[in-house]
């Protein structure tokens, strides 16, 4: 069945549903590319032109938020792979810069809580985000990360067991279940 | 700390690192219009490929056959003319060998047969 306000190349896709995740979205595409407002908007200009060329077709095999998340994430993952050189350049920079984009100077337990994350190997990081920050389960995260379940669970619990640790100290009679 | 204050701090601290969002419409609009563009250009190298597969196919079958055909009759004639004729493999041999038609000016043929056999 169409969708109300559906695109021409992919009846199963609404503008509407497509703005509803557009906030989550934009949040993925920024961790996508060390928090670079300009590419990561560029990232989501391109889903959304993947989206309207139909050469990402949404057959409702996923939720349409795991469907976008995957594109992202395999646009962000090709892009870097084709500029490597410079990611690590960005990188170098980035690691000079000491987190300058994350003005947490104000927000100690903030700056503690990212910290932690930041120190997570990248899987961990990203099953992190997907499951707590952007509300998905272990399932949906693996299908965006592109891994399967069971290694998706694994990440999932050896970050939570080592964000428990580096967290333990804020609160240190309350222990991570 | 709880998982729920550990899903709380996370929450914010991604909050705060990201910012506001740019416009859904304005990420939106632009994205149709390169989406305009790229198919604009699809169609513009669709009809440059088919203008240069007509142009070639014209120009391949126009005058190309007289030429051929001029060049074969023109081969042709040299052969009727021609006195002499060497077998293009006679270059694979590795020294002259003999030719019975060279070294033989005639051959005694006979239809006469003796005991069976043509002398």
């Amino acid at each position: 069945m169409r969708e109300h306000d559906a695109l021409d190349n992919n009846p199963h896709v609404s503008r509407q549903a497509l703005e509803a995740l557009h906030g989550q979205l934009f949040g993925w595409a920024l961790s996508r590319c060390g928090y670079d407002d300009a590419i990561a908007e560029d990232l989501m200009q391109q889903a959304y032109v993947e989206v309207l060329s139909g050469k990402a077709r949404f057959e409702k095999k996923s939720t349409l938020k795991t469907f976008m998340f995957g594109i992202v994430q395999n646009l962000a993952r090709s892009r870097f792979r084709r500029q490597n050189t410079r990611l690590r350049i960005v990188d170098a920079y980035a690691a000079e810069q000491d987190d300058v984009s994350m003005p947490h100077e104000e927000h100690g337990n903030l700056k503690l809580v990212w910290e932690a994350v930041e120190s997570l190997p990248q899987r961990q990081r990203d099953i992190t985000e997907l499951v707590f920050v952007r509300d998905m389960t272990i399932e949906e995260a693996s299908t965006v990360m592109g891994v399967s379940v069971g290694t998706g669970r694994v990440h999932y619990d050896r970050a939570k067991k080592s964000l428990a640790d580096r967290l333990a100290s804020l609160h240190p009679k309350e222990s991570m279940s | 700390m709880n998982e729920d204050q550990v899903q709380k701090g996370l929450q914010d601290a991604f909050q705060l690192a990201e910012g506001k969002p740019p416009s859904f419409y304005s990420v939106w609009a632009a994205a149709e219009a390169r989406h305009r563009r790229s198919r604009r250009r699809l169609r513009v190298i669709n009809g440059l490929v088919a203008a240069v597969a007509v142009i070639g196919i014209t120009v391949g079958l126009w005058p190309g056959q007289q030429a051929d055909l001029t060049d074969e009759f023109l081969i042709a004639d040299a052969l009727m003319n021609s006195t002499s004729w060497t077998a293009p493999s006679d270059a694979l041999m590795p020294e002259h060998q003999f030719d019975i038609y060279q070294e033989i000016h005639f051959l005694i043929e006979s239809t006469n047969s003796e005991e069976g056999s043509l002398l």
